[in-house]
């Protein structure tokens, strides 16, 4: 099936269509949710709704990009969405925490294997994360997808609607303030 | 003494060359892809790096954050996410979510805030009853200024117990050597 007969059938609301969608990009939009949450839960719930507004939006979806670009966009719109409402979880769980309510769990969460499980998370990796988290939003977007996610500068260009020399701009940014950030602590 | 044109030319000091500009390389290291190993370090940074013990340190650093995060990214789908997809959509619409994710909370602490609200209430009357029995002292009440009128009056034998009779009769008998 070709990109546009995908995204046709999807505007049709073809179940098989979607299945398809899935399977093939749940990687990108899980990687690019987990790169800005640094937790493996909330990107997995949060790539299962970005499906779901997927399929319920599909119509809208123009057809002048690919889909991988689409969902970029999604995906990252929605991580720095759920960052943002963090504040709002971060207090109900703390009244959940008082009053010793737990959250029901998510029968289906994904379980790593073994092989797969992450490795116990070094300082370094630590600081590397917080100080990419406090980048200003569009250097740390830029900076994690052309150095996490390796997406070119032309991708990335597409997927922030920005021009390629803003985007050079931002990375470039990005790197001096990480240099400042991460110099005098890793030496 | 005229001096020489060499002596008039500025004195040149040759500035040792600085070998290597750290700060340019502390860039390079920073514009590594996540998933670079050091078998793939550019050859003019690791160069660099055999001199530089500082900037050494700091791209050992980079390497191992930037080696963890790379491997904790999944590289294998998860059998279960669709199925995941699914049983979500059907226990919930998105909007839904959004619309009932604080009432679903609010019932699910029912219990909890309940209890709490009980106690705040239990609280409450508590501490009414006690305001109460404060206010309800005898002391300043005209019925008990009556009773203690009354009492007095019993005790000096008067008939006539208003309160003008006993102030007449104690300013008559304050100072009895007084005409």
């Amino acid at each position: 099936m070709t990109e546009a007969e995908l995204v046709q059938r999807l505007k049709e609301k073809d179940p098989a269509a979607w299945h398809q969608l899935v399977e093939q990009h749940q990687l990108l939009v899980y990687n690019v949710c987990k790169g800005f949450l640094h937790n493996a839960h909330d990107a997995e719930d949060l790539s299962q709704d970005i499906f779901i507004e997927v399929f319920n939006n599909a119509h809208k979806f123009r057809g002048d990009a690919k889909i991988s670009t689409w969902l970029y966009r999604i995906a990252v719109n929605r991580s720095l969405n759920f960052m943002r409402n963090s504040r709002k979880r971060r207090f109900w769980k703390e009244i959940d925490a008082l009053f010793g309510v737990s959250a029901p769990q998510d029968a289906t969460a994904f379980v790593p294997s073994v092989e797969t499980a992450p490795m116990e998370t070094s300082e370094q990796r630590s600081m590397l994360d917080k100080a990419i988290s406090q980048l200003p939003e569009n250097q740390r977007i830029a900076f994690t997808l052309n150095k996490i996610e390796e997406l070119s500068y032309a991708e990335v260009a597409e997927i922030m609607a920005l021009s390629l020399s803003a985007i050079e701009s931002l990375i470039h940014r990005a790197r001096q303030n990480l240099r400042k950030k991460l110099k005098n602590y890793y030496k | 003494m005229i001096p020489s044109p060499q002596e008039n030319e500025p004195k040149r000091v040759k500035l040792k060359k600085h070998p290597m500009n750290c700060e340019h390389y502390e860039l390079m290291i920073f514009d590594l892809p996540f998933s670079a190993r050091a078998a793939d370090i550019d050859s003019v940074l690791r160069e660099h790096m055999s001199q530089c013990s500082s900037c050494k340190a700091l791209l050992d650093s980079h390497l191992v954050g930037m080696q963890q995060i790379n491997e904790s990214r999944r590289i294998q789908p998860n059998p279960f996410f669709y199925q995941g997809i699914l049983s979500r959509m059907e226990s919930k619409t998105v909007s839904a979510k959004a619309n009932t994710v604080y009432g679903s909370r609010i019932l699910r602490l029912s219990p909890a805030l309940m209890s709490a609200a009980a106690a705040i209430v239990f609280g409450v009357w508590i501490g009414g009853r006690l305001t109460m029995n404060l206010q309800t002292s005898p002391v300043n009440t005209s019925e008990s200024r009556e009773m203690m009128l009354s009492a007095v009056a019993e005790d000096l034998q008067l008939i006539d117990i208003s309160e003008s009779t006993l102030e007449t009769y104690l300013m008559d008998n304050q100072n009895p050597e007084q005409p």
